[in-house]
């Protein structure tokens, strides 16, 4: 068979015979090629293939956290999780609320026998105290109230004990008393707390320790479990009457 | 014993050490040629085993996101449960409680010793008067005033008798000031 390309070669190449230097181009190509394909093929294979593998030991341990996360989550005892759910909602107000808080105090005191006599909330702006901060965060404002409460001396104790037992929570920050016979008046500065910001996430990026309880915390929960919530009808002046639709063309007119 | 004799012209020689030499190079080639085969045929059957782990990984964790979003609801009532509990545990860490105070004051002494009156005097400092029907229970007072100083009680950091008079009927008034945790 007649080669596609007849080169005359000289009978020495490189001071060799041209006969073994055409041995030796086969085994060179060879060589050339194997170390093109190493570099052009295999060693980016095994590249790919380590960050393939990162990439398996990534998911793995995503998995795993997912797995940890939803294994806990099956494991909370659902009436327990609601229960404690309401008691640390009626903790803390949803928002600035300074009349409820009046009735909040008001259905307290009822109880023990004692009456508002005067009482003063100051709606206006934030004094830097008043806002409660996280990691530098402001989550939740104090709702400050003066009251003055008339009743029986004997029992100011036991309301003050229930304040301090109620839900949502009252700090008093001021406390005088003043007794006449059996009438005691108290003077109490208190406050409460409402929300700022509702810390709604994306649920797949929260940890398992966004959502277990460290110790204080399941502490904290028994305790409030030994708090009464104390809700105020907040309707009570609207009355319950039905809705009674006129069909009139002039709303001013009888 | 042979002897090795090479009889053959010297260009026969060249050949037969050429034909040798193709030979080895042949051998050579083949051995090369087999072991970049197995190197290339090893690294590709590793990549495919490689990623068909991946799929079977990332199948597994996409059921398991699956199962973890269908609870979406109980993620967020725990999340909000964690994040209310930090912020109800920061609004009572810093909270003085009057009633529970007062409470451990009618408690500080025996039924020896009656609490007439308590007065605030100042934040988590209060005025205790007081009266001992009988005079040896004084020591009861006394006892109890090193017990506070003394860091012995739970409720109260420090204690001070203010004033102490007896009245003619032999009952003792005294007034102590105590100072709460």
């Amino acid at each position: 068979m007649k080669p596609l390309i007849n080169i005359k070669l000289p009978e020495r190449l490189f001071g060799l015979e041209t006969v073994l230097v055409k041995i030796f181009i086969i085994p060179f190509l060879l060589i050339l090629f194997f170390l093109f394909s190493l570099n052009l093929i295999i060693i980016p294979k095994i590249d790919e293939i380590n960050a393939t593998n990162s990439q398996i030991k990534q998911i793995s341990e995503k998995t795993k956290v997912v797995t940890e996360k939803k294994d806990y989550l099956m494991s909370r005892d659902q009436e327990k999780l609601k229960t404690e759910e309401a008691y640390l909602e009626s903790a803390i107000l949803r928002e600035d609320q300074s009349y409820y808080l009046v009735g909040v105090v008001r259905s307290i005191a009822d109880k023990y026998g004692f009456q508002i006599k005067s009482f003063s909330i100051s709606p206006g702006k934030l004094k830097d105290d008043d806002k409660i901060k996280i990691a530098d965060k402001e989550v939740m404002n104090r709702l400050p109230i003066s009251v003055i409460l008339t009743g029986p001396k004997e029992r100011h104790l036991d309301l003050l004990l229930a304040m301090e037992k109620s839900l949502p929570i009252l700090v008093i920050n001021k406390f005088d008393i003043n007794t006449s016979g059996t009438v005691a008046e108290l003077n109490l500065d208190i406050n409460s707390f409402y929300i700022t910001k509702n810390p709604i996430s994306d649920v797949t990026t929260l940890s398992l320790s966004d959502l277990t309880l460290n110790k204080d915390e399941s502490d904290l929960l028994d305790k409030l479990s030994q708090f009464n919530k104390v809700s105020v009808d907040t309707n009570q002046n609207s009355g319950n009457g039905t809705f009674t639709k006129y069909q009139r063309d002039n709303p001013f007119s009888l | 014993m042979s002897m090795d004799l090479n009889l053959l012209p010297s260009r026969a020689k060249f050949q037969a050490a050429k034909i040798k030499l193709r030979k080895q190079v042949i051998f050579f080639v083949w051995i090369f040629v087999s072991v970049w085969v197995a190197l290339v045929a090893v690294v590709f059957v590793i990549s495919i085993i490689v990623n068909f782990n991946l799929n079977s990984v990332q199948k597994k964790y996409t059921a398991e996101q699956n199962r973890y979003k269908l609870l979406a609801e109980d993620v967020s009532i725990s999340y909000q449960i964690k994040y209310q509990a930090k912020l109800v545990g920061t609004a009572l860490s810093n909270r003085f409680e009057y009633g529970a105070s007062i409470n451990k004051i009618y408690n500080l002494f025996s039924s020896n010793i009656s609490i007439d009156s308590y007065e605030i005097k100042g934040p988590k400092i209060f005025s205790v008067d007081a009266k001992v029907i009988n005079g040896k229970n004084l020591d009861e007072v006394e006892q109890k005033i090193m017990d506070i100083n003394g860091g012995n009680s739970p409720d109260f950091d420090s204690a001070k008798l203010k004033s102490i008079k007896v009245e003619s009927n032999g009952t003792w008034n005294f007034i102590m000031e105590v100072t709460s945790k």
